[in-house]
This record gives C-alpha cells, sequence and structure tokens, in this order.
C-alpha cells in the first residue's frame, strides 16, 4: 500500500518558483497555527478562572 | 424554536460546544485534501507555470478577510438593534481572525507578485484596499482594547464597525480610480468564461470551504472564551457587591 | 446652533492656541519637505500637491483632540446634550467651528506653500481648490474620531489610528484631483468624487458621531 502512495505523492517540479510555492505554504501554516495556539490557550485561561470562581462561588 | 435562542450566553456555549469539534475536524480535513490535491495533483498553469499553486492558499485567505469583516458589520447591526451579547463578543473575536488572514493574503501576494509582475509589491488596487482593510482592523481591535466598560465598547466598536465599512468600500472604489492595476479579476465567479479553469477550480473551492469552517470554529472557540471573561468578571464583581 | 457656533468660535479665536498653532504645524510640514527630498524644484513640484495634502491631513489630526476634550470635562457637553438642539446639530457645529478654524486657514496659505513647492500661477487654483474641497470632510470625519475618543484618558494616538484610515477616500480624490489639474488632464471626475466624499461625510457622519457621543456621556 504504501509504495503506491508515496509514488503518488511525489514532489512535483517547481522549477524556479520553489521557494515562492513553498514559502508562502509554509507562512499560512505559520500563521493559522499561531492563531489556533493563541485561540486555545486562551480559551483554557478563560475556562479555568471561570471554573475557579464557580467553584469558590458553591464552596460557600 | 427560533435562530435567536442561542443568543442566549449558554445555549449559545452549549451548542458551539457541540458542533465545535465537528467543524474543526471538516475544517482540517478539507484544508489538508484540499491542499494536498492542488499541491501534488494539479498541473501547472501555461502562463503562471507552478506559482499557480500559491492561489490555493492565497484566493482562500483574502476571501476569509474580506467576509470577516462582513460577518462583523452583520454581527455589529444585529448587536446595536437586539442587544444580544453573543453578537456583539462574536464580533470582537472575529476580528484577530481577520487579521490574521489579511497578513496571509499579503504575504502570499508578494510571494506570488515578485516571480509573476517582477515585484515585491506593487500599488494596485486590490494589494492596496487589502492594506487598507488591515488598518481598519486594527483600528477596530484598538477601540475594543481601548474603552473599559464592556457595553460602551460594544456599541462604539459596532459604529466605528458601520461607518468603516463605508469608507472601506470608498476606499476600495477610491483605489481603483487612483491606479488602474495589474490584478486579476475576480478567481472566482458563476461566469464561467471568467474564473480559473476547472483542474485549478476545484481544489480551490474545497480549500475555501476548508478555510470559512476554520474561521468558524475559530470564532465559536474565541466567542466561548469572550463569554466565560465576561461571566468570570461579573461574578467577582457581584461577589463584591 | 449659531449661537454655539459663535460661542466656539470665540473660545477658539481667544484661547488663541488652536487658531495659530495647525496652522504653524502645517507650515512646518510643508517647508520640511524640501529639507527631506532636496532643492530640485522639479521634483518638488511634483510631489507638492501630496506634500501639501499630508501637511493639512496632520494639521487636522493634530486639532482634532480639543473638538470635545474641554467641553467633556467641565460637563458643557452633559448640558449642550440635555439642550432643546438635537447633538446632531452640535456635532455640526462643531465640526463646522473645527474647519474654520483649521480647514479654511488652511486652504488660505496652501498657495503661498504651494509657490514654495514650485507651482506655477495656475497649478495653485487647483490645489486651493482641492483643499477647500476635501477640509470639510477632514473635519466631520475627525469630529467622528473625537466623539468616538472622548472622554478617554489618552484618547490621542487612539484618535489618529481610527481617523486616519477613515481619511483615505478624501486624500486620494482630493490629491488625485489636485496632481490631475497640475498635469494638465480632466479634473472634473475627481473634483466630483471628492465633493461626493464631502457631502456623504456631512450627511452619514453627524447622526453617528452623535450616537457614539450618546454612549459617551452615559
Amino acid at each position: 500500500m504504501h509504495w503506491l502512495l508515496a509514488e503518488r505523492f511525489n514532489m512535483p517540479d517547481l522549477g524556479n518558483y520553489a521557494f515562492h510555492v513553498l514559502s508562502s505554504y509554509g507562512v499560512t501554516t505559520l500563521v493559522i497555527i499561531i492563531v489556533i495556539i493563541f485561540s486555545y490557550i486562551k480559551y483554557t485561561r478563560a475556562k479555568k478562572s471561570l471554573e475557579k470562581i464557580e467553584a469558590n462561588l458553591n464552596g460557600k | 424554536m427560533s435562530f435567536w435562542e442561542y443568543a442566549n450566553p449558554v445555549k449559545f456555549l452549549k451548542l458551539s460546544g457541540t458542533v465545535l469539534p465537528y467543524f474543526s475536524v471538516f475544517a482540517a480535513l478539507m484544508i489538508i485534501s484540499g491542499l494536498c490535491w492542488g499541491f501534488f495533483f494539479t498541473p501547472d498553469d501555461y502562463k503562471q507555470g507552478a506559482t499557480v499553486k500559491i492561489l490555493y492558499v492565497h484566493v482562500p485567505a483574502a476571501f476569509v478577510a474580506i467576509n470577516a469583516w462582513f460577518m462583523m458589520l452583520i454581527a455589529s447591526i444585529i448587536w446595536l438593534v437586539r442587544r444580544h451579547h453573543v453578537s456583539a463578543l462574536a464580533a470582537k473575536a472575529a476580528a484577530p481572525i481577520g487579521v490574521a488572514m489579511t497578513i496571509i493574503g499579503l504575504v502570499t501576494g508578494a510571494l506570488w507578485g515578485q516571480p509573476m509582475w517582477g515585484t515585491w509589491w506593487e500599488w494596485d488596487p486590490k494589494l492596496t484596499s487589502f492594506l487598507i482593510l488591515f488598518l481598519f482592523y486594527i483600528g477596530y481591535i484598538a477601540l475594543w482594547s481601548a474603552v473599559e466598560d464592556p457595553d460602551s465598547a460594544a456599541d462604539l466598536t459596532s459604529i466605528l464597525c458601520i461607518v468603516g465599512s463605508v469608507f472601506a468600500v470608498l476606499s476600495r472604489y477610491a483605489t481603483v480610480f487612483w491606479n488602474q492595476g495589474l490584478h486579476q479579476d475576480a478567481s472566482l465567479s458563476v461566469d464561467k468564461e471568467e474564473h480559473v479553469a476547472d483542474v485549478f477550480y476545484y481544489p480551490l473551492l474545497v480549500v475555501m470551504a476548508g478555510f470559512v469552517l476554520l474561521f468558524i470554529a475559530l470564532v465559536l472557540l474565541n466567542t466561548r472564551s469572550e463569554i466565560m471573561t465576561r461571566r468570570a468578571s461579573a461574578l467577582v464583581a457581584r461577589r463584591k457587591v | 446652533m449659531i449661537a454655539l457656533i459663535f460661542r466656539d468660535l470665540r473660545i477658539a479665536i481667544r484661547v488663541g492656541g488652536g487658531f495659530g498653532l495647525s496652522l504653524a504645524f502645517f507650515f512646518i510640514i510643508v517647508i520640511f519637505f524640501p529639507f527631506a527630498i532636496g532643492p530640485n524644484l522639479e521634483l518638488l513640484s511634483k510631489v507638492a500637491p501630496g506634500t501639501l495634502w499630508i501637511g493639512a491631513l496632520l494639521a487636522c489630526l493634530l486639532s482634532l483632540e480639543r473638538i470635545f476634550a474641554l467641553d467633556f470635562e467641565d460637563g458643557t457637553l452633559d448640558l449642550l446634550a440635555t439642550s432643546p438642539l438635537p447633538l446632531e446639530g452640535v456635532v455640526m457645529a462643531k465640526a463646522l467651528v473645527h474647519w474654520l478654524t483649521t480647514g479654511l486657514p488652511l486652504v488660505f496659505i496652501s498657495p503661498f506653500l504651494g509657490i514654495l513647492l514650485g507651482l506655477q500661477n495656475i497649478s495653485v487654483l487647483f490645489l486651493v481648490m482641492s483643499l477647500l474641497l476635501g477640509t470639510p470632510a477632514l473635519s466631520i470625519i475627525g469630529t467622528f474620531g473625537a466623539a468616538l475618543t472622548a472622554g478617554m484618558k489618552r484618547g490621542g494616538l487612539l484618535l489618529s489610528l481610527l481617523v486616519l484610515p477613515l481619511y483615505i477616500p478624501t486624500l486620494i480624490f482630493g490629491a488625485e484631483a489636485a496632481r490631475r489639474g497640475i498635469e494638465g488632464f480632466e479634473i472634473q471626475s475627481s473634483i466630483l468624487l471628492l465633493l461626493g466624499v464631502t457631502l456623504l461625510s456631512w450627511a452619514i457622519l453627524p447622526f453617528a458621531a452623535a450616537s457614539v457621543l450618546r454612549i459617551n456621556l452615559r
């Protein structure tokens, strides 16, 4: 099976434009990953602080 | 049972919590498969050569960047008319994603323009209006972070968003007037004659759908954290009183 | 409304600062361009319309913060908001006074600065005309921005961040009209578009600014 895949996914010949194409894919991936990570960190922080406060309230 | 029911933060949290994983998974699947399709299995363009592959990231990012502002405009109007907090927070949540997409659009555009037009940057109407869109996003985010009272902030930014939309459209036409450009016409349109060849079109559509799903998933996630932060501060305030 | 206009005008003249300050600022900015670009008159006359427009923009921006700041601090604005005059009218009066004290003087001294930058007789006229038609838009857009940031402690930087993007259409059409006139192209379309931007701004922004002020006064 994997030989089939490997044959299919061979690197296309990008010629002179390899730098441009690859770096644009790279930049896109990088920016999207940064946004996802930041949103996720913000989310976990908000969730944690809310849970802490709610636990405090219920404890009293 | 109406759509407005989800303006209730608790209901929104519940619903968004259920659908968020699906959106994220489908977004990831579609982006990855679409990009693989485009990267490995499409031929080079006869004119643009291999750079046509940049299209698969450039066009969806630009599409989302513009429509994120549009979504913010609608959410702002809903907030001003019906005073649903979720709507205001969704507009706030969309702005950083719009900025990210604008940056992707600008950078990939420059990377495409260098080999094709022979220059990284050209003061072409489309590029210029993207830069202007970027400025509008920055002003919007700055205003959100500058106002302390959350409701006033939502009101002020909503009005800024509406006024900004008018002036953004004006700027768009001003730049066309100012410099007739060398950018391609729309890559996507219902008119078959106009848009790019089918070979490029289908994978592009898949990636676009993926980007839209990604945008929705991120907006949901950010709105959830905004709601939670808001609720936490409300609880703290109540306890102090 | 007329009484308000006269009151603000009197204050502006008596306090003095506003009147001369932005004018002097405009003067300095325009004079600094040759220092930066070099004393080549031919080159300078090419960039003259842009230079004067950028100068006018910045001079306008400088004086925006004062539009509402004083009245906001001493409570005059609260009184005005409860007076029979609608807040939209107050905004228009304020914008008009701002234009009379900064925009109009700028228009008057722009021909002399244009000559300093190497513009010849008739081309100065195009410049004056574009500034005359465009600066009212700068004033009302700026008033909207000032209303947005009224009551903020450090609104200055934010104000320019918010207002400058809104200035783009005015700047493009205004500078374009002046440039086309000077280079001898037809200018009707750009003049009309510039006028259109100005009128549109005056038509919609008083409402936006008034609603923003009501929020800030809450």
